[in-house]
């Protein structure tokens, strides 16, 4: 389960992305809509402690994992990882390579010795997601993973990612500016849009 | 993938260590002093000539060059070590950071050799005097590169999601930036290489660093100023071409090695692939 409460940020002094942002996510995979600009990836950052939090309060399950609990999946899988390590060394930075995993993500065997740019755009996600299991988070957050990516590689990873978190009862916070693909996968439905403009009354 | 390196990287590189290996030789050698054969030009048997006591130019030249490069070498080595502490000490928090560009600004808007006199005079000349004022001058330009590029890698994603997996900042250091950094580490080396030889020459010519029974090239020059109204000009011509020659193979190794690095930095991100 994932808390947070009276989240804020500042762009500048005078300048107020959002305020006073609260949201509960019990096990259940929840979607965040919102325009492109509006602050979405900024709340998941904080979320994750990437930004140091300026107000406000987020709980979360304690693990007893080296890894943050809350863990981001990020936009551009080639920017989140080293460009200069193979496969096999981006995934044991976040922990045992579990093979079982691995498979289940579908990775094939031989990717391990490859450097990223010998990945396609959605190969790369896959090892991104692996990598942000093998970390075992009490709590997800995919940040527009698969805007980048063709339609058939959008379904087969969202389709590995919901049966990882209902298996494990993970709560995961989806974040994407489609509307229509949130419908699809998530269980409940967030319009930021609107938590923000309530605060802003 | 073949990662072979150019004829035009060896060359040098050859040069310099054939160059550093005689003169360490030939350092142990007293010349004679033959005072039938004082201040003679050019010829076949003394190529570079002879001083005022008849000692054969190219030799205590060539002497002189052992002294310099071994200065070179220090200094070069010291201060990448310096920038390159600087530059991690900055990215690991914005106070540090603060005060090192403090630092970094402050060393860059002294004049560089009114500096290096003023730290050589006040430890009092002599190699270690010389050897920690060039140290303390010549680390600043580099330090400004890596920390820029530290920072850049500081806020890339990838390293955000390495602290995300609990690694603290020594280990993204060891592991993340140092291959990154590495090429600018020897190229900043490298480079800084001539930068300390001609200062170092430039402060014993002025009479404040190296002194005079050392047989450094600076010592040769400032020595020579003396003939030159003589008419004696290759008392100061040849030791001062050669060091200006070593001063440009190392220009040019820095280049070749960033060429080499490009490429390799080419091919590892798949544009030839
Ligand atoms: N550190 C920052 N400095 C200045 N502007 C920022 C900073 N971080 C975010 N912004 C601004 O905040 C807005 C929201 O960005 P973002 O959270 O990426 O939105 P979204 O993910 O919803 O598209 C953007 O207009 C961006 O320019
Ligand atoms: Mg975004």
């Amino acid at each position: 389960m994932l808390t947070i409460k009276g989240v804020s940020y500042h762009v500048s002094s005078n300048r107020c992305l959002f305020d006073n942002v609260s949201l509960k996510i019990d096990n259940e995979i929840v979607g965040l809509s919102g325009n492109s600009g509006i602050g979405k990836t900024t709340l998941a950052k904080l979320i994750a402690r990437i930004i140091p939090l300026e107000t406000g309060s987020i709980h979360v399950e304690k693990s007893d994992a080296k890894s943050n609990p809350i863990q981001l999946i990020w936009q551009h899988p080639e920017q989140a990882v080293n460009p200069k390590w193979r496969i096999k060394r981006i995934l044991l930075e976040a922990g045992e390579i579990d093979s079982d995993l691995l498979k289940k993500c579908g990775i094939k065997k031989d990717w391990l010795t490859r450097f990223p740019h010998q990945l396609s755009g959605g190969e790369l996600q896959r090892v991104c997601i692996a990598r942000c299991l093998i970390s075992k988070p009490r709590v997800i957050i995919a940040d527009e993973i698969t805007t980048m990516l063709d339609g058939l590689s959008q379904v087969d990873i969202w389709e590995l990612l919901i049966i990882y978190v209902k298996q494990n009862k993970v709560p995961m916070l989806v974040i994407s500016h489609d509307e229509a693909l949130l419908n699809r996968i998530c269980d409940r439905m967030i319009n930021f849009q609107k938590i923000v403009d309530l605060e802003k009354k | 993938m073949k990662k072979w390196i150019p004829i035009k990287l060896i060359v040098p590189i050859l040069l310099i260590l054939v160059l550093y290996i005689v003169a360490i030789i030939i350092e142990q050698k007293e010349l004679a002093i033959d005072l039938n054969q004082k201040n003679t030009a050019p010829s076949l048997t003394h190529l570079f000539g002879t001083d005022w006591l008849g000692r054969d130019m190219l030799i205590r030249t060539w002497q002189g060059l052992s002294v310099s490069l071994t200065i070179g070498i220090v200094t070069a080595f010291c201060s990448t070590i310096i920038a390159l502490l600087m530059a991690v000490v900055a990215g690991a928090n914005k106070k540090f950071d603060r005060i090192v560009r403090w630092m970094i600004d402050l060393f860059l808007s002294l004049p560089h050799l009114v500096t290096l006199l003023l730290i050589t005079f006040t430890l009092g000349g002599g190699v270690k005097g010389l050897m920690i004022g060039l140290i303390v001058t010549h680390w600043t330009s580099l330090a400004r590169v890596l920390r820029v590029e530290v920072f850049q890698l500081n806020n890339s994603e990838f390293i955000q999601a390495s602290r995300q997996f609990g690694k603290n900042y020594i280990w993204i250091v060891w592991h993340h930036f140092l291959p990154h950094l590495y090429p600018q580490i020897i190229i900043g080396a490298i480079l800084i290489f001539p930068h300390a030889i001609l200062h170092e020459a430039a402060v014993t010519f002025l009479g404040f660093g190296l002194s005079t029974d050392q047989p450094a090239i600076g010592i040769i020059l400032s020595e020579s100023m003396s003939y030159l109204s003589a008419g004696y000009w290759w008392l100061a011509f040849f030791p001062g071409l050669f060091l200006l020659s070593i001063t440009l193979t190392f220009q040019y190794m820095g280049k070749q090695v960033h060429r080499v690095m490009e490429r390799n930095d080419r091919y590892d991100s798949g544009v030839n692939n």
